[in-house]
């Protein structure tokens, strides 16, 4: 089988959500000798691009993302040691912390957009639910973290993502981390309000929004 | 008529028209006798002779004389010559009597449909005129000793300020109390009783407020006030009228002085439409969700929106009217429904006890399907509750053409011969879409293949036309689904959780805003309520009000309430290990089990 061929089977495989299917071209991909890091970028990001597409068309919706990027860290657990094997220096696109914020144990929208994240090659520290200010700020330092992705759900606890920003001004952090904002009751304007660095309404908007605050960072 | 045979142990009580006969025993109370024997005779005062209620007509035998009191009703209601008190007839042979109408008392129905529950007319506040008999009042040493001598309640216990009616009045005439709950003296007044004398049930919606006048007497509704509740412009749903509250101590204090004012303006028109006095008021029963609770005590709410989401109280002592500045009695009593949880309110808590579920063996299902969606399954002396956020999709809330179920809101759609025909409420041209609309909408397009059971849109339309500026967008499916699959996932945990499969339900019972028009076969086909045979999904309407009304009517009701809730198991969904996965697969519309 050529790479092209192999490579479209496994960007399908992401698209469909086939976890096992997604894990079994990876396997085939190191038995092959190819390269894991071409593998990835060729193979499967196109698939979890692709998924985030449909997304927006509006052709998936919540329990497609969770199976296609469950699909993609599936391959990707197969793949990553390898990587570290040939010393290649895994090279993620960047370290984000994410969780609720404290008052809060709403999740599952948080996990979809962890997950996504993850998929979409970034590091995630997923720190769960009802999480308290300061830890996202002590696992941010420990981490070396990018950004801070705080969620809220409740229209009361949403001053939790407000705190935050005030906490990492009082700290003296505030310019090392871009700070993210999303759940139901989150607007972009109340993002604004806040001195937030973004918002993002859905986990692939989401992935979007952290490509774009990584270059800009980068280009400073 | 012959003479009736005296028996000097057992004594016949002859009931006419019917000739039903009772036996008892010489020396015993007529009225404890007509109660042994399933008659459902009046004793309002607990035979103390003081009431009146308990008349009866003598139509042969002997008995004893009337005391001084007896007579005193006697002279005050007119009766005729044959009219006794039974609780103050002690049986010296046989007799033939007649029950007034009366002096039997009533059941009343609770609820409009589904479940026909009937209680007795038992209310907490009760009435009693009572005359000074100056020798006793000597030896009782005091005023109130007296009274709790006559009433034959020990700990009657009273405030000073419900003795204020004593400064008007004098040994010489009668006095009409008012006690609660049998030991506390509320009122003191002279002259007649109020009459009648009134409660009010009230439904504390977050969106919409019901208030009933009630004849504590007969049950009777005599009165009823509908409006929005008016704290809708600090918030429409309970979050943001809480974040309203959080955010300054006046705000707290606004949202109070806004329900308050609303209910006095409601209970002006109960006095401007029916004449029915403000006086004459002297107790009220509030069934609403905490959040509404805690808003009309002025409480604050900031620990009912943030984890582990507690409230300050789940029951509470009765209030007094002057205490809240409600425009009835000042010394009438409030009860507040007891709160479940904090998203499990006091108008859960009524509407199981109107419907009479508590009693229920089950295994059963209740829903109340609002923005929150409050499942309760009961199996045996078991039962969880829940609440789960299922958004105001099915209220129309957050649909590009959504609307409530007002004119012109499509509220039923079927296909007829392949095409589709819809009715709007009223049948005024259709101008947007309401929750049991909705559901069948999604139904015929599910069944078309218009949309997928992933919800997705077919053949890449972005959304669908239903007819000239009624449209369902993909985006409203979605919310659809999230609003479906939320109440879904809560019913499935519940399910699991009393390890009970949903077939072996023998009923789901349906309260709140849907109601007749919501199309059963439709809901099990996208899936918002399980499959079992339609006949057992049964429409209770409102039963937060219908709770109100017995907690009003019927005072044990209340004690028994509170010892229901005991038994109840909260359930928190974002806790349950299974609740993402479920959720996850709850978003595909369609029939389940």
């Amino acid at each position: 089988m050529n790479k092209e061929r192999i490579f479209a089977l496994m960007s399908q495989a992401i698209i469909e959500g086939h976890q096992e299917e997604a894990v079994r071209l990876a396997r085939e991909a190191l038995e092959l000798k190819l390269d894991p890091a071409e593998v990835i970028e060729k193979g499967y990001v196109p698939g979890i691009q692709k998924v985030g597409e449909l997304w927006e068309k509006g052709e998936y919706f919540l329990p497609e993302l969770i199976t296609s990027s469950e699909a993609m860290k599936a391959a990707m657990a197969v793949l990553e040691p390898e990587i570290r094997k040939l010393d290649q220096g895994l090279r993620a696109r960047g370290k984000v912390v994410i969780g609720t914020v404290e008052g809060d144990i709403h999740d599952i929208g948080k996990n979809i957009v962890a997950s996504m994240l993850q998929a979409s090659g970034f590091e995630v520290f997923d720190l769960g639910a009802d999480v308290k200010l300061e830890k996202f700020i002590e696992k941010a330092e420990e981490i070396k973290a990018d950004i801070i992705g705080l969620s809220a759900l409740l229209t009361t606890t949403m001053i939790g993502q407000k705190r935050l920003i005030e906490l990492l001004q009082q700290l003296k952090l505030r310019e090392r981390y871009k700070v993210i904002v999303g759940g139901a009751p989150v607007t972009a304007r109340w993002a604004k309000d806040i001195g937030a660095d973004g918002y993002a309404e859905n986990a692939v908007a989401a992935v979007h929004l952290v490509g774009k605050l990584l270059e800009t960072t980068r280009e400073r | 008529m012959g003479k009736l045979v005296e028996n000097l142990k057992e004594i016949k009580v002859i009931i006419e028209p019917e000739g039903r006969i009772i036996q008892g025993k010489r020396g015993e109370n007529l009225a404890q006798i007509l109660k042994r024997g399933g008659i459902n005779l009046n004793t309002w005062c607990n035979l103390k002779g003081i009431c009146g209620k308990c008349a009866i007509e003598i139509i042969e035998g002997r008995v004893n004389e009337k005391k001084e009191e007896e007579i005193k009703i006697w002279k005050i209601k007119n009766w005729p010559k044959t009219y006794r008190l039974a609780c103050q007839i002690f049986l010296e042979g046989d007799i033939k009597i007649k029950i007034p109408e009366e002096s039997i008392i009533k059941d009343f129905k609770i609820l409009d449909r589904g479940l026909m529950i009937k209680k007795e007319i038992e209310p907490a506040i009760k009435t009693y005129q009572i005359s000074f008999v100056h020798n006793d009042l000597v030896r009782a040493g005091s005023i109130l000793d007296y009274l709790r001598e006559k009433l034959n309640i020990e700990e009657l216990k009273f405030s000073l300020s419900s003795l204020e009616g004593l400064s008007e009045f004098d040994l010489e005439n009668d006095v009409i109390i008012y006690v609660y709950d049998g030991k506390e003296l509320v009122r003191l007044s002279k002259g007649a009783p109020a009459s009648p004398l009134l409660g009010l049930a009230i439904d504390l919606g977050t969106t919409t407020i019901v208030m009933e006048a009630i004849d504590l007497e007969s049950g009777e509704i005599l009165g009823r006030q509908t409006d929005f509740n008016h704290q809708l412009s600090f918030g429409s749903d309970i979050l943001s009228r809480i974040a309203f509250a959080c955010t300054s101590p006046d705000n707290l204090k606004k949202l109070q002085t806004t329900i308050i004012d609303e209910l006095n303006q409601m209970i002006g028109k109960f006095r401007d439409g029916c004449g029915l006095e403000e006086e004459n008021f002297m107790e009220a029963v509030v069934a609403g969700n905490a959040t509404m609770n805690h808003l009309l005590l002025g409480l604050p709410v900031a620990s009912l929106a943030r984890a582990p989401f507690i409230s300050l109280f789940s029951s509470i002592e009765p209030l007094r009217a002057k205490d809240l500045n409600l425009r009835i009695n000042p010394e009438a009593r409030i009860f507040i429904a007891p709160n479940i949880r904090s998203f499990v309110g006091g108008d859960i808590s009524a509407g199981l006890m109107a419907a009479g579920l508590f009693d229920h063996p089950g295994p059963f299902a209740f829903i109340d399907l609002g923005t929150n969606g409050e499942i309760v399954v009961k199996k045996d002396d078991q039962i969880v509750v829940t609440s789960t956020a299922a958004g105001p999709a099915f209220e129309g809330g957050n649909l590009s053409c959504g609307l409530p179920a007002v004119n012109g809101a499509i509220w039923r759609a079927e296909l007829i011969n392949h095409e589709l025909k819809i009715e709007t409420v009223n049948g005024r041209p259709a101008r947007g879409i309401c929750g049991s609309g909705l559901i069948d909408l999604l139904a015929i397009f599910l069944q078309q293949g218009v949309i997928k059971p992933d919800g997705r849109i077919a053949r890449g339309q972005e959304k669908i036309e239903i007819q000239a500026d009624i449209f369902l967008t993909q985006e409203d499916i979605r919310q659809a689904q999230l609003a479906c699959a939320a109440l879904k996932t809560g019913f499935r945990l519940l399910l699991e959780n009393l390890s009970l499969d949903p077939r072996q339900l023998q009923a789901i019972y349906l309260a709140g805003g849907f109601g007749q028009e919501l199309s059963i076969e439709n809901s099990q086909a996208i899936g918002l309520i399980p499959r079992i045979e339609k006949e057992k999904v049964i429409f209770l309407g409102n039963t937060s009000l219908a709770g109100a009304r017995l907690l009003l009517l019927n005072n044990s009701s209340r004690k028994d309430l509170l010892s229901f809730l005991e038994k109840i198991e909260y359930i928190s969904l974002a806790m349950e290990p299974n609740f993402q996965d479920y959720f996850l697969q709850a978003l595909k519309f369609g029939p389940w089990p």
